[in-house]
């Protein structure tokens, strides 16, 4: 199988992670429960996997970084955790329903606001729009880092600047980033960034987090074990504490913790050089075809590593069928979770199918999976 | 040529009918939900069975009391690359 879904989860993984959750498997005990070398071996380990993302990801205090089982967890405990009735939020179109339905539930249930700025044909927000949007009463722009169907990234920084003269929180999805591209919370001005372990950073699914920048207060969404202060009748206030409640994913942590120091050894910038290459590949093949409609913005000099196209008007769920069922090519129709970029896009419909490079996939791949798009094509007119 | 496809809410119920229609011999396919069957289950997986074996399958639905969305016949918008050149 060439796999080319990458933006779904990498399934080809650095060979260390494998070996630090078999190691994890037979070697740890249940962190902060307990002072015995089996929970202790867990405790360090977890411990050392928050100083190394508080690093990776520019967070000033490595006990705000909090783990969750993946960034929907992250963004729910996020959005959920600090909105509150008459709150106004500024979203994006680009969104993925990982932010959307949180927000849709609060502004059905909770009573906030919400106004999404729009994109254009390629996919891209106005930044002038968005600053439009800010009232008297928003409290948060929460935001895409990268569409996870354009693969067209959002310029953090400068959201990250007007967040700040406007004194908002900033909440940052970086499903499709964490891993693929430098982020600097500190710089780029995040208040909450939220991340997952199984994408861009290879490490396994279950995996993910939140880091949090500065004195911010997130209410926790569940409550329950913490292995400390056990007579209090309410989840302990401090962090990490306070947003982990029950048994963390220590073997799924061994595994992330390997990862990131791998993408560390090999260069978070040779990585993503590797991924651009393999893209603008495909790209350059592809949008030339007759009938192949490509969608974002290629003109960025940064973006995530992903593709996605039509052909003709054929059902980009037979067309992704077509891809695995005759050349044994992974790819994702549909609508992504990402209704209102489909909308934007013209494409809620029909859909589109989806390419995702990973670090692990090879041009000769890439040369493969545009002559099957070119075949597809040329076929359509049989 | 007309195919159909049998839609579910969700992957499990989709997987449970997979794998009874294997088990009784009835020939289908795991395929993305295409988006002129799929309505409001946009994204979801469905199974794709050929003419000759839908009523087969039907059976086992009745028969298994199989929970599914809608069985929907389209027409084949691409010929799959094996018809063609095999």
């Amino acid at each position: 199988m060439i796999y080319l879904d990458n933006a779904a989860t990498t399934m080809h993984k650095p060979p260390c992670v494998t070996d630090a959750m078999i190691q994890a498997l037979t070697s740890l005990g249940n962190a902060s429960r307990g002072a015995h070398e089996g929970a202790l071996q867990s405790n360090r380990l977890i411990y050392r996997a928050r100083r190394t993302l508080a690093d990776f990801f520019g967070c000033p205090e490595s006990e705000k970084v909090i783990f969750t089982s993946n960034s929907t967890e992250a963004l729910n405990i996020a959005i959920q955790g600090t909105l509150r009735k008459g709150d106004h939020v500024v979203t994006t179109v680009l969104e993925h329903n990982s932010v959307l339905r949180p927000l849709y539930r609060m502004e059905q249930e909770c009573g906030i606001t919400l106004d999404f700025t729009p994109a254009d044909a390629r996919g891209c927000i106005d930044y002038e729009q968005l600053a439009h949007l800010i009232r008297k009463d928003t409290r948060a722009i929460v935001c895409t880092h990268a569409s996870n169907l354009t693969g067209n990234m959002v310029d953090i920084a400068r959201v990250g600047q007007l967040a700040k003269e406007h004194g908002l929180l900033l909440i940052v999805d970086a499903s499709q980033t964490a891993g693929a591209v430098p982020i600097d919370m500190e710089q780029m001005g995040i208040s909450i960034l939220c991340f997952t372990g199984h994408k861009s950073m290879m490490g396994p699914q279950g995996t993910g987090g939140m880091c949090i920048h500065g004195e911010i207060e997130v209410e926790p969404l569940k409550e329950g074990g913490s292995g400390v202060q056990s007579f209090l009748t309410r989840q302990p206030r401090e962090y990490p504490t306070r947003l982990e409640a029950g048994t963390l994913n220590g073997h799924g942590i061994a595994g992330l913790l390997a990862a990131a120091e791998f993408i560390n050894e090999t260069g978070i910038d040779v990585i993503h050089t590797h991924e651009m290459a393999l893209t603008r590949r495909f790209y350059e093949r592809v949008v030339h075809i007759p009938d192949v409609t490509v969608y974002g913005d290629f003109e960025a000099t940064t973006r995530s590593p992903i593709v996605a196209l039509n052909i003709g008007d054929l059902d980009s769920a037979i067309v992704a069928d077509e891809l695995a069922y005759s050349y044994g090519i992974a790819t994702r129709a549909g609508a992504h979770c990402a209704p209102l970029m489909h909308k934007a896009l013209g494409t809620g419909e029909q859909g589109a199918v989806r390419f995702s490079f990973g670090y692990f996939n090879t041009p000769d791949e890439c040369d493969e999976a545009a002559e099957a798009v070119e075949q597809i094509a040329q076929r359509m007119h049989q | 040529m007309i195919r159909y496809y049998i839609l579910f809410d969700n992957y499990e119920q989709g997987l449970a009918l997979h794998d009874l229609l294997d088990a009784a011999g009835v020939n289908n396919r795991i395929t993305p939900a295409p988006a002129a069957a799929r309505g409001s289950l946009c994204c979801g997986m469905s199974l794709l069975v050929e003419p000759d074996q839908i009523e087969r399958a039907r059976a086992v639905i009745e028969e298994e009391k199989a929970v599914y969305h809608k069985i929907v016949p389209l027409e084949n918008q691409l010929r799959s690359k094996r018809d063609v050149y095999c």
